[in-house]
């Protein structure tokens, strides 16, 4: 089994994205490799967060999320535009597995989203997503924090 | 390469990613650098771009290393590399040619004989705004009275005055090539009217191309000398711009004559070696002018060759002839005695120059024009600003160009003492007896002698002197004279365009104020009527003759190349005018010439020079149909020009036949539909000095090879020797030493 290395968001004070750079390694005294699950996250999320047109290699590859933060935006497109990206996302990462050779727990079988929340007081908005991998195991995710949503 | 710009492409950029992932699998083989991984966009895709960028840096460094790889590319960078990489060898680009030419500035009024007009280095002549020529001399030129030239109209009334201006262009490049016509701005000088090139301007060449320059490093990577073929050519084409190509003769090839030396007792004729000829080809100069004096003193280029002239002795009268001996009879030890003659004229013997002249003699002390005799005083011979002494007794005093037939050389018998210092001179000439008996006359040009030539010449040995007795005088020198003769420039003459004498004075010979001479003739004992002018003093049949006296190194430096404008029964009659000559040259055998001969250059051990290929100039008449689905006709003036661009380009090396003219035509001009049977006239200038004409047909089945050869004399000219060349390698003419020459006004269309 390969690895890959492991990111994460950016913890912005207020908890609000205030540009594209949402990634980080992480507060890790050194890198940290990653597989199985973990890695096809890293893998999904990238694919979500990574605005459609800026990977030299291919210009298809990732959605129009982190976009939709350029303007106001209101709940309604916000929640089209999640679903068409999670979408987007899913059909990048499973063209990708067709072509790779990897196990079936960094293999994405599906992904969807679980939860939309708006907070009614302060912009921005929290997102849940169910992700399932070839191999059966199921995680929830909620963005931009990445972390396993453990309810 | 400083400013060259990298270009990658998609693929450089794929290839680099494919790499470096190759590379990192090999090296973390638990590493996942598959797409989408976060591993592969930190270590593989940003480095995929630099990376390609350094592959293609290093494929261009690469290819700039190497002629082969770089002949297919293009592009300034391409340029650059190319002339890097040769100026390793020393090989630089040749920058181009600037044409050159005469333009021809009307005016309609003369100076009178005390003025003059001055065309200023600084005049600038535009054929069009775009084409603007320079006057081609460092110095301003004035022009007298005697400069314009009479232009009359067909009633034979003189309408303007014309004075020819050479010129050169302003910038290097083939456009500069103009054809005939008039231009449009001129230097705004007094009477001025208007300006044009009677002749096309030629030598224009643009930046050499890297293609040519690549092509030409393949033998430009030699030694730089004269002294092997490959040298010669590296050497000649890096030093001159008007050297386009070049062919070597030496030992051993059957176009190399100049070495051959015939054993005067059996004929045989052996090739020593030690000779080289270096046949150029370059652009052509056209309607250079020369102007020489007829009948006039002229000096013999050729090394080694002095002439033996003694003014009281006309050679031919006294019956001396090829094959003859001259006899030196105070010669000193280490010179020979006896001489073969080799060439006869009235005024001079030549002999061979493998068996140079004793040049020491004569020996003049000084040189003197102040000589008086006076019958009065018989023998006695007095000068001004020379004071006879007693030392002066047994030298000899010559007198030449007298006046008054007082010409001879003298013995000085006595001195007398001072004051009156005067010589008394002897006769050293049998038929003049003592006492001498001078013809009175002051001013004389005369020369003290302190060794003169004593020398007979005839055929019966050992004394050679029953045809010109043993005698006192004559010298030897390079000055030569003959009546109706001038010699023309030691350089390639190709073209004689004009021979005329400006002379409005004769009643049955001038023209518009010239007698021209129309035609060019191969002898002047003709046996067939059109070869020589039924009557002389038509002018309509006034004909010239080139003769080459050493056709081995014909179209050299050293030619000794005679225009004759007399004939023989009247052989003095233009002697003392002056005679133009318009002929066309190579563009800058001169410069070539000096440089291949300089001492620093030449080789120690041979003769290298250089000569211009003998020229074949090829005439017709197109006679053609339009294509029926054409729409405009045929621009015959543009296609003359162009056909003649391609005679003058083809390559003598492959075979030329009509079937290639009638190709290049139907392909440049698709109006043309159809071209009937050509014939082609073609005229070779042989080294000898003479035309000898040809034609071929094509009919059909014979596509009608242009070939010197005697299956293709033109029958116009099949009765007489003097128009036939049989063995044209006699003379060193083969197809290896023959340039195809056009010009536009030599190709006519004609519309069927």
């Amino acid at each position: 089994m390969s690895y890959d290395i492991h990111f994460e968001s950016v913890q912005q004070q207020g908890g609000t994205v205030t540009d594209f750079h949402v990634l980080t390694f992480g507060d890790y005294p050194q890198t940290v490799r990653i597989d199985g699950i973990q890695k096809l996250v890293n893998r999904f999320l990238k694919c979500l967060m990574t605005p459609a047109g800026t990977d030299l290699s291919d210009p298809r590859y990732g959605t129009g999320l982190m976009t939709m933060f350029l303007g106001n935006v209101d709940q309604n497109t916000i929640g089209q535009v999640v679903t068409l990206s999670v979408n987007a996302a899913v059909k990048t990462i499973q063209d990708y597995d067709l072509a790779n050779a990897a196990p079936d727990t960094e293999r994405l079988m599906t992904a969807s989203i679980e939860r939309l929340d708006f907070d009614s007081t302060s912009p921005g908005f929290d997102l849940y997503l169910r992700l399932t991998n070839v191999a059966g195991t199921t995680v929830i995710l909620l963005v931009p924090d990445m972390k396993e949503f453990t309810g | 390469m400083a400013n060259e710009t990298v270009e990658i492409i998609e693929q450089d950029r794929l290839d680099a990613e494919n790499f470096l992932v190759q590379v990192l699998s090999d090296k973390v083989p638990n590493g996942d650098f598959g797409k989408g991984d976060a591993l592969r966009d930190f270590s593989v895709t940003a480095m995929s771009v630099i990376f390609a960028f350094l592959r293609r840096e290093v494929d261009n460094v690469k290819k700039h290393q190497s002629l082969l790889l770089l002949q297919d590319d293009t592009g300034t960078d391409v340029d650059q590399a190319v002339d890097e990489i040769l100026s390793n060898f020393f090989i630089t680009r040749k920058t181009g040619r600037k044409s050159m030419g005469t333009v021809t500035l009307y005016f309609s009024q003369k100076p009178d004989s005390s003025s003059s007009v001055t065309v200023p280095t600084d005049s600038v002549f535009f054929k069009s705004s775009a084409l603007p020529f320079l006057l081609n001399s460092d110095t301003a030129l004035v022009y007298g009275a005697s400069s314009f030239a009479p232009v009359a109209d067909t009633t034979g009334a003189v309408t303007s005055y014309a004075i020819r201006v050479p010129v050169i262009a302003l910038n290097a490049g083939s456009q500069y090539d103009v054809e005939a016509g008039p231009f449009v701005s001129f230097p705004k000088l007094q009477y001025a009217m208007k300006a044009e090139n009677t002749a096309p301007f030629s030598g224009g060449a643009s930046t050499e191309s890297t293609a040519d320059m690549i092509k030409r490093a393949t033998t430009a990577i030699s030694e730089r000398s004269l002294n092997s073929p490959r040298a010669i050519d590296a050497t000649l084409k890096n030093e001159f711009t008007t050297v386009d190509d070049l062919k070597v003769f030496g030992f051993g090839t059957p176009e190399m004559i100049r070495d051959l030396v015939t054993e005067e007792g059996t004929a045989i004729r052996l090739h020593t070696g030690g000779f080289t000829d270096v046949y150029l080809k370059g652009p052509i100069t056209e309607s250079s002018e020369f102007t020489g004096e007829i009948g006039g003193v002229f000096s013999d280029q050729r090394p080694g060759y002095y002439i033996f002239r003694d003014s009281l002795v006309d050679f031919e009268v006294e019956n001396v002839a090829i094959g003859d001996v001259l006899h030196i009879y105070n010669n000193r030890p280490s010179e020979a005695s006896e001489y073969i003659i080799k060439d006869v004229t009235p005024k001079a013997l030549y002999v061979s120059r493998r068996s140079q002249f004793p040049r020491e003699l004569p020996e003049v002390e000084d040189a003197y024009t102040d000589g008086v005799v006076s019958p009065s005083t018989v023998n006695r011979f007095s000068a001004t600003n020379h004071t006879f002494v007693a030392a002066d007794v047994d030298k000899w005093v010559r007198i030449y160009d007298s006046a008054s037939g007082n010409d001879g050389t003298y013995i000085v018998s006595s001195v007398a003492s001072p004051p009156d210092n005067y010589a008394m001179l002897l006769s050293t000439d049998p038929a003049i007896p003592d006492p001498i008996t001078f013809n009175a006359e002051t001013g004389i040009n005369w020369e003290l002698l302190t060794t003169v030539v004593e020398y007979s010449a005839g055929i019966v040995g050992p004394a050679y002197a029953e045809k010109v007795a043993r005698r006192v005088g004559g010298a030897f020198t390079k000055i030569e004279q003959r009546s109706g003769v001038v010699v023309l420039p030691p350089e390639p003459i190709y073209r004689i365009r004009e021979v005329y004498i400006e002379d409005s004075t004769d009643p049955e010979l001038s023209v518009s104020g010239r007698i021209t001479f129309l035609t060019r003739a191969n002898t002047d004992t003709p046996a067939e009527p059109k070869d020589y002018p039924a009557d002389p003093l038509d002018p309509d049949r006034l004909q010239y003759r080139v003769l080459c006296r050493n056709p081995e190194e014909a179209f050299s430096g050293w030619q000794l190349l005679e225009l004759l404008v007399s004939w023989p029964e009247d052989e003095t009659k233009f002697d003392g005018k002056t005679l133009h000559v318009v002929y066309d040259t190579l563009t800058g055998y001169n410069s070539t010439w000096e440089f291949m001969l300089q001492t620093d250059q030449r080789l120690a051990c041979a003769s290298v020079i250089p000569k211009g290929l003998h020229p074949v100039y090829l005439s017709m008449n197109i006679r053609y149909a339009t294509a029926k689905m054409a729409i405009e006709s045929l621009d015959t003036a543009a296609a003359a020009q162009a056909l003649a661009a391609y005679i003058n380009d083809f390559d003598v090396q492959e075979d030329f036949d009509i079937s290639d003219v009638a190709a290049f035509l139907r392909t440049t001009y698709g109006v043309i539909g159809y071209i009937a049977p050509i014939v082609i006239n073609y005229d070779l200038i042989a080294p000898d000095g003479r035309v000898i004409h040809y034609q071929t047909k094509d009919t059909g089945s014979n596509p009608g090879k242009i070939v010197i050869d005697a299956d293709h004399y033109h029958p116009d000219y099949l009765m007489n020797d003097y128009d036939k060349l049989d063995d044209p390698l006699v003379e060193g003419v083969s197809s290896n030493t023959l340039r195809f020459l056009a010009s536009s006004d030599m190709i006519t269309f004609e519309a069927i």
